[in-house]
């Protein structure tokens, strides 16, 4: 959480599901139940909104 | 983002507006409908495209375009123009939207993407604070709060994900559960065909060997579908289009079997004792709570690991202590338990007779396909429906209600016409098939195995597949409410602290213990305060009104400052101020003008002493301050700029209307002398209506300010500090001869001596006067910060006269 300074452009704080977010793809990321790669689609899925349970459930069976 | 120049036009009950607040603190006063939120509102419509106010709970009905306009106005005519500064650019920008197209945002394009953070931040609604939202964070249950605060932080997309990730975990809970159910089936139907009760390998390649033995096969060690029938050939009919009637036979005899006297008992008693024990639980609402504490309890014995953790609430508790007391409950719930178990077993028997039926039953539907038996097929699909349903029900936990009664089982466990739908198909298939010899029924039943294998094969890789997949589901919820927790923890706690911060400040030695609570609970936000050492209660149980709004400031402000930082620097504080004291309020004021530098504060009040302190403690300079009054539905409010009476009164004089400069000259130093008495606490002749004259005033101020700059001398001398002692003799001289000279010319602001139409006052007489008034104001307030001098005051002892910078400071102590 913060401001995030890069370069000489402000980006907006992040919001608290987006640090919840970053903090669980880390920890699954030390899952080894969770390969890099499933936990790569789950962050991409994460930075477009709010994810979709259909999506994530095609995920998971994969 | 500052506020620089605000104009407002045809919007919520202001025809025309135009305020310059060049990026400082503003304040505009006024009474209860005199247009001061419309202003806060056109503040917020600008940044969002929406009024907060027009949302929410009662406000169905409410519509932006056609209630945002002023009346007789259209969306068209209402538009909010602002000239605003923006981080990251050094010139000022303007922005525009209309009512007609409230989700565009008017803009230099070259700015869009600096001005997306601060709209973005906006729309989660952190820049303003009204009087409704102050209740909703402090008195409101934990729900409302939880409501109001998960918007303020954008808690809310966290709640949403939360049930999206707990969906997604129990639909793949069922994708398992029910690829476990079909194994089960599968299963039983094996097990049936080949007359065992439970699934064993070993009996079953038994059964296996003894059939290819028979069509001189070797025996096969290993069970797999695709070895059954490994090296015999036997030349047959192919079994879709064929039926073996002894196979048949048994099958039929099955389902016979159901209908025998003794196993309708058997069945209907073990309903009948799920039945009674499940409406003794149900009746009693405690033994209710039992089982499910019960249940509760045998689960957190399971799931507890090495570090004694609980698992349900994650406290720690000494090794070994947590499974001892889980035990001693299960202990204490003893009865509870017979019953459970019992339940369990009773359910865990019948699973198996349904499963058993469904086997055999699938087996005869294939018959009557074949035999083109099309009325006998739709009963016994009918059948197999209510089975498989009867089956979930027990599967999914949820045992026999009164649907299930023994009759509506009895039913359900055979169709009335049982006995000659089962010899139509027999007879149908003796008609038509001959009996079979010993090598075909061999080859028959590898046949129905084989393809059941195939099934029980499928089924594994199903199941253990599902069951990957439901735990990567677990360990995605489990792991998100893990990080969500510890992330809202830590952001609490850093709220709460600053909160607690704040509030002391406000309330000084009489909360010097004070402290709170801030945290997650459930779906909402929990907020507790200390009452004086005497432990933690809802903040309305025991602290004043009053209390509970500086409260709520306090955790708007914690919040707030959190996470707007860096981009709206902008706060609304939307007349905030109800039932907090005076004392209170210049202590909030000093919070503002101390704790919040760079912020600008927008802030709008009914209340006059509020107003004047707000400028008294330098939260609000005299040039920003303007007050609203006879509010017109044609005109909106009339506007009176309180800001800098000099400049109006110039304006005045440069009129020649000099009774009109001397009405302001004397409204705006009854205004004035007030705050200076306020801030010195300086002795007036009390008046009961409040009414309180400038003569009252400017004797009060002037005889306060001798009197401490006479004991500040006296400190001096006590401190032999002669260099400061000259200063306050110099001090005095000056202020000596102001005093005199306003003595002299008061008597000009008299409001008699302009009534009087003999008076013949010109503007040379006049402008003195304006311009010794000016001085005397100049003496009461620093030159450098702008407050006004106020008395330090230490429990009884008056310690010092001071401005907010420390420019202007007399030491009042003697040694």
């Amino acid at each position: 959480m913060g401001v995030n300074i890069i370069g000489k452009s402000l980006k907006v704080p992040k919001t608290v599901l987006e640090d919840v977010w970053l903090d669980t793809l880390s920890k699954l990321r030390d899952n080894p139940n969770f390969n890099s790669e499933l936990v790569e689609k789950i962050e991409s899925m994460t930075k477009v909104g709010l994810i979709n349970s259909d999506d994530i459930i095609v995920l998971l069976k994969d | 983002m500052k506020l620089l120049e605000l104009e407002i036009h045809n919007f919520r009950g202001i025809r025309n507006l135009s305020i310059k607040p060049d990026g400082e603190n503003f304040l505009i006063y006024g009474p209860n409908g005199s247009g001061k939120s419309a202003v806060v509102d056109a503040i917020d419509f600008l940044l969002t495209g929406q009024i907060s106010r027009m949302k929410g709970r009662g406000t169905k009905d409410v519509n932006l375009k056609k209630h945002g306009p002023h009346v007789d106005y259209s969306a068209k005519d209402a538009l909010i123009k602002a000239t605003i500064k923006i981080h990251g650019l050094e010139e000022s920008v303007e922005i525009k939207r209309s009512l007609d197209s409230p989700t565009k945002l008017v803009c230099k394009e070259s700015i869009r993407d600096k001005i997306q953070p601060v709209l973005e931040l906006a729309s989660r609604g952190q820049h303003v604070l009204t009087r409704r939202e102050i209740l909703n964070y402090v008195t409101a249950d934990s729900g409302t709060r939880g409501k109001q605060i998960q918007t303020l932080l954008k808690i809310t997309d966290v709640e949403k994900t939360r049930n999206i990730l707990v969906k997604v975990k129990n639909m793949l809970k069922n994708n398992y559960q029910g690829a476990k159910s079909s194994l089960n089936t599968i299963s039983a139907t094996i097990n049936s065909n080949i007359g065992i009760q439970n699934f064993d390998e070993g009996k079953i390649l038994e059964f296996v060997n003894i059939n290819r033995n028979l069509l001189n096969g070797t025996p096969i060690k290993e069970l797999k579908s695709n070895k059954l029938k490994d090296e015999i050939k036997y030349q047959t009919i192919p079994s879709n289009i064929r039926i073996n009637i002894q196979l048949l036979k048994n099958d039929l005899d099955k389902l016979q079997n159901i209908k025998t006297n003794k196993n309708s008992k058997k069945i209907g008693n073990i309903i009948r004792e799920l039945y009674e024990i499940t409406l003794k639980i149900n009746s009693h609402h405690k033994s209710d709570d039992a089982y499910a504490h019960l249940k509760l309890t045998r689960l957190g014995l399971d799931l507890l690991d090495a570090d004694g953790k609980c698992p349900l609430c994650d406290t720690s508790w000494q090794t070994g202590n947590l499974k001892e007391h889980l035990e001693n409950k299960i202990e204490l719930l003893k009865g509870a338990a017979e019953n459970l178990d019992r339940i369990t077993e009773l359910s865990e028997n019948l699973v198996l007779k349904v499963n058993h039926l469904i086997g055999t039953l699938n087996e005869i539907i294939k018959s009557t396909e074949i035999l083109g038996l099309t009325e006998e097929q739709g009963i016994l699909e009918v059948w197999l429906q209510d089975l498989n349903m009867f089956l979930s029900t027990l599967e999914e936990d949820k045992y026999p209600d009164l649907e299930f009664e023994s009759k509506v089982v009895e039913i359900l466990f055979a169709p009335v016409s049982l006995e000659v739908v089962l010899d139509n198909i027999y007879s149908s298939a003796c008609e038509n098939f001959k009996e079979p010899s010993e090598e075909q029924t061999a080859w028959d039943n590898l046949t129905r195995l084989e393809e059941n294998l195939k099934n029980y094969e499928k089924s594994i890789i199903d199941c253990k597949k599902s069951f990957e997949s439901y735990e990567k589901g677990e360990i995605l919820l489990s792991t998100f409410l893990e990080s969500k927790n510890l992330i809202l923890n830590n952001l609490f706690a850093e709220i709460k602290d600053r909160f607690v911060e704040l509030y002391k400040e406000i309330h000084g030695i009489d909360e010097t213990e004070f402290d709170a609570l801030l945290i997650s609970e459930g779906v909402g936000v929990d907020f507790k305060v200390d009452f004086h050492g005497r432990g933690v209660n809802s903040p309305n149980a025991l602290h004043s009104e009053g209390h509970q709004d500086t409260m709520g400031i306090c955790l708007y402000l914690a919040l707030a400052e959190r996470l707007i930082q860096g981009f709206i620097d902008l706060i609304i504080l939307d007349d905030v101020m109800m039932s907090v004291d005076a004392p209170h309020r210049r202590e909030i004021c000093k919070l503002l003008a101390n704790f919040f530098k760079g912020r600008q504060f927008f802030i709008t009040t009914h209340d006059q002493t509020w107003a004047r302190q707000l400028q008294s403690e330098g939260v609000i300079q005299s040039r920003n301050r303007i007050e609203f009054s006879n509010w017109t539905i044609e005109d909106g409010p009339s506007l009176n700029i309180l800001g800098d009476i000099w400049d109006v009164i110039d304006v005045d004089l440069g009129g020649n209307d000099i009774p009109a400069a001397a009405a302001k000259l004397r409204r705006g130093s009854e205004e004035y002398f007030s705050q200076v008495c306020a801030s010195l606490h300086a002795p007036v002749r009390f008046k009961f209506n409040g009414q309180y004259e400038l003569g009252d005033l400017l004797n009060g101020a002037m005889s306060e300010y001798r009197s401490q700059l006479k004991h500040a001398k006296s400190a001096a001398r006590s401190w032999e500090n002669f260099e400061e002692l000259e200063r306050l003799k110099r001090i005095e001289e000056h202020s000596k001869g102001v005093f005199e000279r306003i003595n002299l010319e008061r008597w000009a602001v008299n409001p008699a001596v302009h009534f009087n139409e003999n008076n013949d006052f010109t503007l040379q007489d006049f402008k003195p006067v304006v311009n010794t008034f000016r001085e005397l104001f100049s003496i009461f307030q620093c030159s450098k910060c702008g407050t006004f001098l106020h008395l330090v005051i230490n429990g009884p002892k008056v310690e010092a006269v001071k401005c907010d910078c420390g420019k202007v400071t007399w030491n009042l102590k003697d040694k």
